[in-house]
């Protein structure tokens, strides 16, 4: 009887293995240690019409002839103590924002020749950005009650969209433009059927104003300002803003949000009066805790006005960037001169300002499927989706960055897991922003815990699974003691168990 | 006058006591308290502190009582109290740790004594040296950041190269320790020059009791040296001797060790345990065959497995 049934599993995976298509398909696993005779004669108790293996993932694709049948299927595999998992295939779909100015092209620094690719990094899973990632816009506020970003805003407990550090009071409404504008880049309501579409569809925006209506501000207001937002939950922070010299508050203010896991875009400056980039990145995008972006245009040639230099990481797009402001004068009659608004709610306007933001909202992209990731592996992610990558030059950086590339890669390292625990980076190198991750293959289900111990055997540190990534499969380590201080150069060793099994290996800690 | 000959028999010694007991403890104190001083040393922030290869025991006999011996003597306790050093005939030693996960420390010593005039000029004394050498080695592979996969390779190396001298004085022994740290990892080159100092104080022929502090120096690549303080007891019985000790290194949690020795004819038969968050057992043997001395320990960690450690040791 058992012949007779694999005989016909086979015949089923021989004659149906290219034609599977539409219809109600379950996916199935099996435990790892499940024998494959085990898993077909399993997979003969039941009635599919046709039956595929993808090998390379060990994941069985079972079609039935409709939803009733398939869903019964399903409770009868999850009944078995070898089944790992399965569930009915979800149906996916292409995914074309339907706001107007995105359908009609006007938004080509995402979907253009030159843009950053947002239309097919759209279709990834996972690439609609979380509304638990927040993005702290310091700029000259956000207008919250635009149509287009009202129901993006970041809302406190006390119910307030972020502070102003110029009027010290909870009310960041934008009395200048710029900062309205910015906003609707990185994360304007998309798919809404109104206006333009932002990169990161899910993600949430702070409002932090710390320049005035003419679009000036107080070092003192930024530094507070992005304390403020490290305090309050932010994972991004956008400075499209910036000066000439190294001041050491910015300075500090930003290492402590890099060293509390917060990724910081900053724009490279648009040059002096002349409009001519200059070969200098200003600050605090020169800073080694920023990401420093300029701006290309929609030829794909950096902008005439772009900054440029050594410290520059990549380009994006930045000439005639469509996006939204207030769609009345925000800084009155007597503040023309700095206004940035538009009846209509939506103006373009050129700058390393508007190119800033679409790192920020990739940036957030990239934290919401890779929460693990500190703010250098979220750099380094986007830098390596550079047109030009690996090659660097001080004009573009590493080039244009590409959203597709940069998701379809975020879980790389999965294909790269071939033992039972794979440790990267090594050397670890702390206080640069990047997480040590112990990735797992096979995806254990639960990690009891993971302790390090330093050379001569005692424990650091244990981590549990709280700071397990079931999507990644990983467990990710900042380079931190149980006290939270950074760990001292040297090799360290592993003991992870999960409820697979157990292992155990070591790792280097560099300076 | 201080000793002139090499005694043998240092319970049998007679000698002029110069300085009193209430010194002696005066100076355990000082050695016990100098570490104190520096503001970080209570506290514990394990993984903190620097060059823990130092801090890796690379002898079979003391990993075999527990990783103690502050006031035990020898040439396997001068890395623990280099006023163990004192009294000990000219020797050789070598020893290979099969540490965890496969990698692997060594450790070389010679022991020996050089004559030289009493401080009045009519006699003259010994004066105990010890050059040593530890070192480890490892090649790494090198992970991408983002992906896993391997890049290629990085070497990692760090040794200690240290003089250590012991004197008698008065009625305890005190050792001095001089010694240089390197370490390398990937193209980080780091050093740091650091010292011990220890006393062993022999209460009767069966009690002794010593301190030391060790690494006392600056930092190697950004972190303190791992800064520490020990004492400990010794008791000896007519077949075996017992020993205890605590030792606390900054920013490390402190650590209890105890373990006893029995001599069982050809053999010497040794067992510790250490604690220091976790239960460590040891236990090892040593063998004795016309000059040469065949020492062997085994220790077991709970998460982290097994290690065995070899010590050869030759006297001349």
């Amino acid at each position: 009887m058992f012949k007779i049934r694999c005989f016909t599993i086979i015949v089923l995976i021989i004659s149906h293995a290219g034609i599977l298509s539409a219809a109600v398909n379950i996916l199935l696993k099996f435990k790892e240690n499940t024998p494959e005779t085990a898993q077909k004669n399993i997979i003969s108790l039941s009635t599919p019409s046709a039956i595929a293996l993808m090998e390379e993932i060990s994941v069985w694709r079972l079609k039935f002839h409709s939803a009733p049948e398939a869903l019964k299927a399903v409770k009868f595999f999850n009944g078995f103590d070898e089944t790992k998992y399965c569930y009915k295939s979800r149906r996916i779909r292409a995914f074309a924002p339907n706001d107007p100015k995105y359908v009609d092209t006007s938004q080509w620094g995402l979907n253009g020749a030159n843009g950053i690719n947002m239309d097919q990094a759209w279709n990834i899973e996972g690439s609609s950005g979380s509304a638990y990632i927040t993005i702290a816009v310091i700029d000259t506020g956000v207008d919250y009650n635009h149509e287009d970003l009202s129901s993006k805003m970041w809302i406190s407990p006390q119910g307030y969209h972020g502070y102003d550090f110029v009027n010290n009071d909870n009310d960041p409404l934008d009395d200048n433009g710029h900062g309205t504008h910015v906003s609707g880049i990185a994360a304007a309501a998309t798919n809404n059927g109104t206006g333009i579409a932002g990169v990161s569809i899910n993600s949430r925006i702070m409002a932090l104003k710390i320049l005035d209506s003419s679009g000036t501000g107080d070092e003192a207001d930024e530094a507070e300002a992005i304390l403020w937002a490290v305090r309050n939950g932010a994972r991004v922070i956008n400075l499209s803003l910036g000066a000439d010299s190294y001041s050491s508050a910015e300075a500090d203010a930003c290492a402590y949000a890099f060293n509390n896991g917060v990724f910081i875009a900053a724009a490279t400056g648009n040059g002096g009066g002349d409009g001519i980039g200059d070969p200098h990145v200003m600050y605090p995008a020169a800073l080694s805790t920023t990401f420093a972006v300029g701006a290309v245009n929609s030829s794909g040639s950096k902008a005439v006005f772009s900054n440029y230099g050594p410290n520059l990481d990549v380009l994006a797009p930045g000439t005639g960037i469509l996006s939204t402001v207030p769609n009345s004068n925000p800084g009155g009659a007597g503040n023309d001169a700095w206004d940035m608004w538009n009846i209509s709610g939506y103006l373009n306007e050129p700058g390393t300002s508007m190119a800033c933001p679409f790192a920020a909202g990739l940036a957030s992209i990239v934290l919401s499927v890779r929460p693990d990731y500190g703010p250098g592996d979220v750099a380094e992610a986007i830098r390596r989706s550079g047109s030009d990558y690996p090659a660097f030059t001080s004009e573009r950086g590493y080039g244009i960055i590409n959203a597709k590339t940069c998701i379809e890669n975020l879980n790389a390292h999965l294909a790269a897991i071939s033992q039972k625990v794979t440790v990267f980076p090594n050397p670890l190198k702390v206080n640069s922003g990047v997480t040590l991750k112990f990735a797992f293959s096979p995806a254990p289900s639960s990690v009891n815990a993971v302790r390090i111990f330093d050379f001569a055997g005692q424990e650091i540190i244990k981590l549990d699974q709280s700071a397990y990534y079931p999507s990644s499969q990983l467990v990710s380590w900042n380079g931190k003691n149980s006290r939270g201080e950074n760990v001292a150069q040297g090799i360290y060793f592993y003991f992870a168990e999960t409820d697979i099994g157990q292992s155990k290996g070591h790792f280097a800690v560099i300076k | 006058m201080k000793n002139t000959k090499k005694p043998r028999n240092k319970h049998l010694r007679k000698k002029p006591v110069r300085f009193s007991l209430s010194r002696l403890i005066l100076i355990a104190i000082l050695l016990i308290t100098a570490p104190l001083s520096y503001a970080g040393f209570f506290d514990v922030s394990p993984g903190k502190s620097g060059a823990a290869f130092m801090r890796v025991t690379l002898s079979a006999r003391k990993l075999a009582i527990g990783g103690g011996g502050t006031a035990l003597r020898g040439a396997d306790f001068i890395e623990t109290n280099p006023a163990a050093l004192y009294d000990e005939p000219t020797s050789l030693q070598f020893s290979h740790l099969m540490y965890f996960d496969s990698l692997s420390l060594n450790d070389a010593k010679f022991t020996f004594s050089v004559e030289s005039a009493d401080s009045y000029g009519v006699g003259s004394i010994n004066n105990f040296l010890c050059l040593g050498l530890r070192s480890f080695s490892s090649d790494e592979d090198r992970r991408d950041m983002l992906t896993g996969v391997k890049t290629g390779s990085f070497g990692i190396s760090a040794r200690s190269i240290f003089l250590s001298y012991a004197f008698l004085s008065g009625d305890y022994t005190a050792g001095l320790t001089v010694k240089n740290i390197t370490e390398s990892m990937d193209s980080n080159l780091s050093s740091a020059a650091a010292f011990d100092a220890g006393v062993i104080k022999d209460i009767n022929e069966n009690l002794s009791l010593g301190a030391s502090a060790k690494n006392i120096g600056k930092k190697i690549s950004e972190s303190p040296l791992p800064l520490t303080a020990s004492a400990g007891f010794a008791y000896r019985f007519d077949e075996f001797t017992i020993n205890g000790d605590i030792e606390k290194t900054s920013e490390e949690n402190k650590l209890l060790a105890t373990g006893i020795e029995c001599k069982m004819a050809p053999l010497l038969l040794r067992g510790g345990l250490s604690y220091q968050d976790i239960l460590r057992p040891s236990m090892g043997f040593g063998a004795v065959y016309n000059n040469f001395i065949l020492d062997y320990a085994f220790s077991f960690h709970k998460y982290l497995g097994q290690s065995h450690l070899f010590t050869l040791t030759a006297k001349f």
